[in-house]
């Protein structure tokens, strides 16, 4: 889940890729993925199921028969991901929900307000919302905005 | 000679019993023409029949019946199965088929149902197959449904028995246990394991709510 709300997840995309027996999802094209107050976008989106509980799995066989619930979810190009507190874009991302983590890299930009800051890696626990910033091999640079006082000195 | 008359006042109430000779031998001899008449009626109508019968049989090429361009010939709850490619067996069934032209394998259907063997079914109002190709072609009203209780609607839809193959002809509409889905056009390949669906996707997935966890730890920071 990409946020802490739960809820129903909303995936718009060009196109939708359903295959039964590796129990994954493509979303490929202008993928936009809403839950509660987390957004989710990027150029092409991979969903992958955990297997049915045994109990629930009737029969095998038919559309979306053994699908569980989410349990990897692979984003590609352009990867955005907003919530009312925080922006941070980079070239790929990762959700995993035993761990309940979102794990961006490549080019990470994160946006709180009017502070910036870069780096290799970025892990957002969803759950705890605690998010850290990694520099990978480099550093991670941050620029913050200090408050204007309203004495205007 | 005179009939006798009775005294016996028993005697008036019995049915008059005394033909004369002459009047029995005229009434045998009647019957025997009626016997003999009936039995020649009969022996006319075996040889005809029996001559019907070899006549038929010994004729070599018996041709069909002539249905001319316009006629069309409706069957009465047909039923078409077969194997696709992958062995799996299907049935389409309907209300009625009309074959639509003389010569052609084209069959139009009122309420056909196509039922294949993992208890996938597709359903419509009315609809046309092509025995020839393999192709089931349904209209209006168009209902996929499967054994995991995910129903999808649309007003069209071509399936390719033979391959196991659908092709949308417009707009999805799908909703089952693991969510709901929309959008222009689909397609379902490898017999349901790969399913298309192109323009416009909305899916809404409904995630199992989470357990929270009962931690001991009253944290609640926000901090970042």
């Amino acid at each position: 889940q990409i946020s802490s709300q739960g809820g129903p997840i909303y995936l718009n995309s060009e196109r939708t890729e359903s295959l039964e027996r590796e129990r994954k999802v493509l979303l490929i094209g202008n993928v936009d993925i809403q839950q509660g107050d987390a957004r989710l976008r990027a150029d092409t989106v991979t969903l992958i199921f955990a297997e049915r509980a045994a109990a629930e799995d009737s029969a095998s066989g038919g559309l979306g028969g053994g699908f569980g619930q989410i349990q990897t979810m692979l984003a590609e190009g352009n990867v955005f991901y907003i919530t009312p507190e925080m922006k941070a874009k980079g070239n790929r991302g990762s959700y995993d929900a035993a761990s309940d983590t979102i794990t961006m890299t490549g080019n990470i930009a994160l946006m709180r307000e009017r502070d910036v800051a870069e780096g290799e890696v970025l892990t957002v626990e969803v759950g705890k919302r605690r998010t850290t910033l990694d520099g990978g091999n480099g550093r991670t640079r941050m620029v913050i905005e200090p408050e204007n006082k309203s004495s205007g000195n | 000679m005179d009939a006798v008359k009775h005294h016996d006042p028993a005697s008036l109430w019995a049915p008059r019993r005394q033909l004369t000779l002459a009047q029995a031998r005229q009434r045998s001899q009647r019957v025997r023409y009626l016997r003999l008449a009936f039995t020649a009626c009969a022996a006319i109508a075996i040889g005809l029949f029996l001559g019907y019968i070899i006549r038929s049989a010994i004729a070599k090429d018996t041709s069909p019946v002539q249905v001319s361009e316009d006629e069309t010939v409706t069957m009465l709850n047909p039923r078409f199965s077969g194997r696709d490619s992958t062995g799996q067996s299907f049935q389409i069934t309907a209300d009625a088929a009309r074959r639509r032209r003389a010569t052609g394998s084209l069959v139009d259907l009122v309420n056909p149902v196509l039922i294949d063997e993992t208890g996938s079914e597709i359903s419509a109002p009315s609809g046309m197959y092509d025995r020839d190709s393999g192709i089931l072609e349904l209209y209006e009203d168009v209902r996929i449904s499967d054994a995991n209780g995910y129903t999808f609607m649309t007003s069209g839809a071509r399936v390719f028995v033979g391959e196991g193959r659908v092709e949308g002809l417009s707009p999805l509409q799908g909703r089952g246990p693991l969510g709901d889905i929309s959008c222009d056009t689909y397609e379902v390949l490898e017999d349901g394991n790969r399913v298309v669906c192109k323009g416009n996707v909305k899916t809404v997935i409904y995630p199992a709510p989470k357990e929270t966890p009962v931690t001991g730890e009253g944290e609640a920071d926000g901090s970042q």
